[in-house]
């Protein structure tokens, strides 16, 4: 209950879900991930799952949707569910009430959790306690070596029985080649996608700044882009050679999109994906040394910021996720260099793509976001997409574009204090967020 | 409302006129010490705490030294006698130090940044003694001050740079310093330790230690940082002193040029000991003035 007072709609929430019954979404334009086109349609929902919208009946609840898009709900590719100063249950709480708020309804557990996902007690564990009660869907991924150390292969068949649906040691990486090497084979036996977050150590000791004229100046370790590149390159040459599915996490670099794009034309499996924060910020968000500020991989310079932009609409890169971590304010409260890396991205993340993507038309944008958000994430995980059919289990947000969001730290509020910036007007409000069929957010 | 003091955090935002009035004012109380007179006692009552969380010599005992010479009451606190050791984060270090009654905080941090994330904090000045790699402002200031007084304007003068660049506080405080005052700063030294990028700067960057100084009017020299560079960014002492040490036989400045040294000195792998000692070293002129120079920041940015 100490969480839920940090979050009014909580309690809303908790009232609304069972009362869930019928309920129409009247006059909305759908944004639809299938056919990948805006139309004007009514939706109704029966027991959280979609039905024939004639269905109406005198009891059915309306919400008034007219003016405002309805939109498959977005899955985030790489969100860490582990936080300092709260329980682990609370840390999911909250990061699920993030979710909600930013419109997301699926995310995918980087295997920090209560402890490291390298056994299947601690997964069965996470499962049966808190994921099946959350909010959002949270889809678990596995541990690649055990500990996530980067020495010895984890079990990942028996991770694999215990659910997971990809195997990463992210936010670390496995700088062993032949043991990243064989937990590909080995994982595609079981058809897993590997996740890796590309960064060669040995180029970017103790970095905590993209290098730079910035980074120079600053006085910063720097991390280069070679040292992501050099990784990238690893992956993609491991992925033809074991013809082997890797999907690589947080591409900053604007050499990365080169190497991927090529290898994409050689049909080479490989998929990636940058993060909300790197389309939006670049590497000046840190010249005052704001602690709070300093993300994982490093922001970088304007020019691969527009590569990356310029990739997301051509589909060298496949989606984009946020790479959330909620950090407490002591524990960011370091010296730059000290402090650990990780920014907050689940409530923020879908406004900074809609305010940074240039398309002719909201209908575009929307689309677009929908598939890089919603519908790619989940196909790179070998899941089902998110999708309006009847029958389906209702995973959506309403959002009214021409509302406005105000986006902003709370240093007293947890789960509110590491956003890259301090505080920033959106245009755009998302005012209801339904996941697992239940309504879980609203303005 | 406390109104909040200003801090001296770097050269890089410090505007040229605040640089030179800082350097003139050193020079006054130098001539005043020189001449026998007495300084103004303007920190009478003052607490100025010197943090010093790296090891230092020189810029710790300068600031003490300046510190009591304006009357301040100094206390000087290392690491190892904090409660720093004891898991204390520097947040609360000097939150505790200013409410102890500190009216300023000399800071050495091993952290670039550290100085301006501590005034973000603190409501009383604090002084950068050495922030990681990012800037040593007093340490610029004083070469500043000597390279002046030798030289005059220094507009137009060449200044070479030569060592370790990329690790350096003091190449960077001085690069502003120096590009402020309208000299011609090249660097040089290893490649692994002086990045091309460097160029973007406004200076000069070369490989070849015989262009670095030629024609040079003084040459600061930069400790190599031995005990974590020899496996990674150069083979051994011995080919650095052979490539970039300036010896008497080998490469060797000419009659004219100044040789400056923030210390201490790898004595035999930057420099010779017959250079490091001869007329043309201003290395122990440095230090003296560090103690004017300081003077002269405490009284500005403290009483």
């Amino acid at each position: 209950m100490e969480l839920m007072s940090e979050w009014p709609f909580c309690i809303d929430t908790v009232l609304k879900t069972d009362r869930m019954n019928k309920i129409l979404i009247k006059g909305g334009t759908v944004i639809d991930p299938e056919s990948e086109k805006a139309q004007r349609r009514d939706l109704l929902l029966m027991n959280g799952k979609y039905i024939d919208p004639t269905k109406i009946d005198s009891t059915t609840e309306i919400i008034e949707a007219e003016g405002h898009y309805i939109i498959p709900g977005l899955f985030d590719l790489r969100c860490h569910l582990n936080q300092s100063g709260v329980s682990f249950q609370g840390g999911v709480d909250l990061i699920s009430n993030k979710a909600s708020a930013g419109g997301f309804t699926s995310i995918l557990a980087m295997p920090k959790l209560s402890s490291m996902a390298d056994n299947p007690e601690t997964l069965q564990y996470t499962k049966e306690s808190i994921i099946n009660e959350s909010h959002v869907n949270i889809h678990l991924t596995g541990c690649l070596t055990l500990g996530a150390e980067g020495n010895r292969l984890a079990p990942i068949g028996s991770l694999k029985e215990t659910g997971i649906i990809a195997v990463t040691d992210c936010p670390n990486c496995t700088q062993n080649s032949q043991i990243f090497s064989k937990a590909a084979e080995y994982a595609s036996m079981f058809n897993l996608p590997i996740i890796e977050l590309p960064r060669d150590y040995s180029l970017s000791p103790d970095a905590s700044a993209h290098e730079s004229l910035l980074s120079l100046k600053m006085g910063l370790k720097g991390f280069p882009r070679i040292a992501e590149e050099l990784f990238v390159a690893r992956s993609i040459l491991i992925s033809k050679y074991s013809e082997t599915k890797i999907h690589l996490s947080s591409i900053t670099s604007k050499g990365s999109i080169g190497l991927i794009g090529k290898a994409k034309e050689e049909g080479v499996q490989i998929t990636c994906d940058t993060t909300a924060n790197h389309l939006y910020c670049i590497e000046k968000q840190i010249e005052n040394f704001d602690p709070l500020s300093k993300p994982l991989p490093p922001f970088r310079e304007s020019e691969d910021q527009a590569a990356l932009m310029d990739a997301v609409r051509n589909g060298i890169i496949d989606a984009v996720g946020t790479g959330h971590q909620s950090l407490s304010f002591d524990d960011k409260s370091k010296e730059f260099d000290i402090a650990p890396s990780g920014t907050l991205g689940l409530e923020n993340a879908f406004l900074q793509i809609f305010s940074k993507l240039e398309t002719n038309t909201i209908e575009e944008k929307l689309t677009l976001i929908s598939r890089i958000m919603s519908k790619k994430p989940a196909q790179i995980l070998n899941l089902e997409p998110e999708s309006f059919e009847n029958n389906k289990l209702a995973n959506f947000f309403i959002f009214n574009p021409k509302g406005e969001t105000i986006i902003e730290r709370k240093i007293d509020v947890r789960g509110s204090v590491n956003l890259p910036y301090d505080k920033q007007q959106f245009k755009g409000e998302i005012l209801k967020t339904v996941a697992r069929g239940k309504l879980i957010y609203e303005k | 409302m406390v109104e909040k003091k200003k801090s001296f955090l770097g050269i890089q935002h410090l505007a040229i006129q605040e640089i030179n009035s800082l350097l003139d004012f050193a020079q006054e109380i130098k001539e005043r010490t020189n001449s026998g007179k007495k300084v103004n006692a303007s920190l009478r009552g003052k607490r100025i705490v010197n943090l010093f969380l790296e090891p230092s010599t020189r810029t710790r005992i300068a600031f003490e030294i300046a510190a009591k010479s304006l009357d301040a009451d100094v206390i000087s606190i290392a690491e190892k006698s904090s409660s720093l050791t004891k898991g204390e984060s520097l947040r609360d270090t000097a939150k505790n130090i200013q409410a102890l009654g500190a009216d300023a905080i000399v800071l050495r941090h091993s952290s670039p940044g550290s100085a301006q994330y501590l005034s973000n904090i603190i409501s009383v000045p604090v002084i950068n003694a050495g922030d990681g790699a990012h800037e040593h402002p007093s340490q610029a200031l004083l070469d500043l001050f000597t390279l002046r007084e030798k030289l005059g304007n220094l507009n137009g003068k060449k200044i070479t740079i030569l060592g370790d660049i990329l690790f350096s506080r003091v190449a960077r405080s001085n690069i502003w310093g120096l590009l402020k005052m309208g000299a011609r700063v090249t660097l040089s030294g290893p490649s692994t330790l002086v990045p091309k990028l460097f160029q973007d700067f406004g200076l000069h960057v070369t490989y070849d230690l015989n262009t670095a100084i030629e024609g040079a009017d003084a040459i600061m020299l930069l400790r190599i940082q031995h005990e974590r560079q020899t496996q990674t960014h150069f083979p051994s002492l011995e080919e650095y002193s052979k490539m970039f040490g300036l010896k008497n036989g080998g490469c060797k400045p000419s009659k004219n040029c100044l040789i400056l040294h923030p210390g201490p000195i790898n004595r035999g792998v930057e420099i010779d000991s017959t250079l490091a000692d001869n007329d043309q070293s201003l290395i122990l002129s440095q230090v003296t003035n560090g103690v004017n120079v300081r003077m002269a920041i405490l009284h500005r940015y403290c009483s």
